[in-house]
């Protein structure tokens, strides 16, 4: 069953078609990587789906509802979660009070929502558990804006898994970071996918192709090709506009 | 007990409203009128800090929100007879409705065009109790009928011609005040304030209808600036322009920013050190508007986030 699917989903930016006619769908549990060059339109694409963008026509559908004219807070109150390509943290406040803030909103949307949640887990839990999965344990009481860089992409990622989305949108998450790092972010990735459904936007095709269950290949505002990772390796349209072919 | 950081800060600010409690034993008539303005206009202090400390919208028009309780108490008393705690109640209520129409309004915008709305608001209104000067009695303002210089709530009689009973319902307002929003911003609201103050496209990003946090603060924020309005025009029964012109606008981001924005206690002190700033240097000089200027500057020079904030960055981190 599809957690997400967009039904022609079209956005013109003052004559040029940023996306164009897209028809996406994303599987429950699913990691998805969206590749492809510079201005293929894969930033533009995820903004629509999160709301920072509204569509010119088209549709998006997500968990059956359709959120294509929905604010941003609403559909991530629905459980979309974007992380964001530059840093976007509150880098005034603690590292504790940064996944707080994600965490109250996980408190009060299940206890409005009458779903059952845990009684005991409170907000001090969650933010502990999140710091953990992440490794920031020991920068519980630190400034954000003096950790190093790579632990602020980490901080990042933990604000994100404290709303516990039901779609995790990652929007370049190795940018910046060195190759050590990115193996740790790896390995955080797979421990943290669970039950989650994951899109990663990335030019780091090493990485994708570790990852993703499943590539999709944007050029030119379309979708280029779909398919497991393996495939779109092997694929000729996919050399052509990578290297040129 | 001491030890643990809420409980120091909550042994803070209940030692501080003792400590003014105590105080009224030793002041002279004359610092006890004083202090029992300072009180009042504390509460108005805190109400801006909500907005400006905690939301981080800067608004150049909160003398709006005190006239309004201003009016909106002193007005009925004179034209109608109200009694004075109907009065008071009534300017509280006026003041959380007029706070939800200007923030609804004055919301829309962001940053400096935010400032100029709230400003241009708070200029109407102003304007407006100097058009209708039969009703407000305009600059010259009017003074309160006799039957609202005492009131009787369940049979214990309030004369507020006694220096002392002012005093004490000034304090008694005030750390009714103090202790609410000490609450609301170590509770969930105050982190989505700041959320909202830190990083709003983050904050939205997150699920919070960050529009609904702000309005919240505004509504907050301007009916504890009506309230002040409407004790200070019932203590002292008189009601007059002044206290809508932009004057008591800035006067609210000056001890906001002296005392220190986002710290509870910080717009008390920082009202209390403007007050007798000016005190001081007036006894002394006619200028005295320019000393306290410079001492204004050196006291931003070496702490920018105001007293009681630059405290708390340096040493106090438990003070919220």
């Amino acid at each position: 069953m599809s957690v997400l699917y967009t039904k022609s989903l079209t956005k013109r930016f003052d004559g040029i078609i940023a996306v164009k006619d897209v028809d996406f769908s994303l599987k429950q549990g699913e990691i998805r990587g969206i590749i492809g060059p510079n201005g293929a339109g894969k930033t533009s694409f995820v903004n629509l789906l999160t709301g920072r963008l509204a569509p010119d026509s088209g549709q998006i559908v997500f968990q059956g509802v359709d959120i294509t004219s929905q604010p941003t807070w609403k559909r991530a109150r629905l459980g979309i979660s974007y992380s964001f390509q530059i840093t976007n943290i509150y880098s005034g406040l603690t590292v504790f009070e940064n996944v707080a803030i994600g965490a109250q909103m996980r408190i009060q949307q299940s206890s409005k929502s009458g779903l059952p949640f845990d009684q005991k887990s409170n907000l001090e839990e969650i933010v502990d558990s999140c710091l953990s999965l992440t490794g920031l344990d020991g920068s519980r009481a630190q400034l954000a804006t003096e950790l190093a860089y790579g632990h602020q992409r980490l901080l990042e990622i933990a604000i994100n898994l404290a709303v516990e989305p039901v779609l995790l949108i990652l929007d370049e998450p190795t940018q910046g970071l060195s190759v050590d790092e990115i193996e740790e972010f790896t390995d955080l990735l797979k421990g943290i996918r669970l039950n989650r459904t994951i899109i990663l936007i990335e030019h780091n095709l090493p990485f994708v192709m570790n990852l993703a269950d499943r590539v999709t290949v944007m050029d030119q505002g379309s979708i280029l090709a779909e398919n497991d990772p393996k495939a779109i390796q092997l694929d000729a349209r996919v050399k052509a506009i990578y290297l040129g072919e | 007990m001491i030890n643990n950081p809420s409980n120091r800060s909550v042994t803070l600010h209940i030692s501080a409203c003792l400590f003014l409690f105590l105080f009224s034993f030793i002041l002279s008539d004359y610092h006890q009128l004083i202090i029992t303005r300072i009180m009042i206009l504390s509460i108005f202090a805190l109400g801006y800090n909500v907005l400006f400390g905690y939301a981080g919208l800067l608004s150049l028009g909160h003398a709006l929100f005190f006239a309004c309780g201003f009016y909106a108490a002193g007005l009925p008393i004179y034209h109608l007879g109200w009694e004075v705690p109907f009065a008071f109640l009534f300017a509280i209520a006026i003041s959380a409705v007029v706070a939800t129409l200007i923030g609804a309004i004055a919301l829309r915008t962001h940053g400096v065009a935010f400032m100029i709305v709230t400003l241009m608001f708070s200029q109407v209104a102003y304007l407006t109790t100097l058009h209708f000067s039969d009703i407000t009695g305009g600059d010259e303002g009017l003074v309160l009928p006799e039957h609202a210089r005492s009131f009787e709530i369940i049979g214990v009689q309030f004369d507020l011609t006694s220096p002392q009973t002012r005093y004490y319902i000034a304090l008694g307002l005030l750390s009714v005040s103090v202790l609410a929003v000490y609450r609301w911003v170590n509770g969930g609201l105050g982190r989505e304030w700041v959320a909202v103050r830190e990083n709003e496209s983050r904050t939205r990003m997150l699920g919070y209808n960050t529009f609904l946090i702000k309005l919240k603060a505004m509504i907050i924020s301007g009916t504890l600036s009506g309230g002040a309005g409407a004790a200070y025009a019932l203590m002292f029964a008189y009601i007059g322009s002044t206290f809508a012109s932009i004057q008591y606008s800035i006067d609210a981001l000056l001890y906001t920013l002296l005392g220190g924005a986002g710290t509870v206690l910080g717009p008390i002190l920082g009202s209390f050190i403007m007050f007798y700033l000016i005190d001081f240097f007036s006894e002394y000089t006619t200028a005295y508007l320019l000393a306290t200027g410079v001492i204004l500057i050196l006291l931003m020079l070496f702490f920018p986030l105001g007293v009681l904030g630059t405290l708390k960055k340096k040493w106090f981190h438990w003070i919220p």
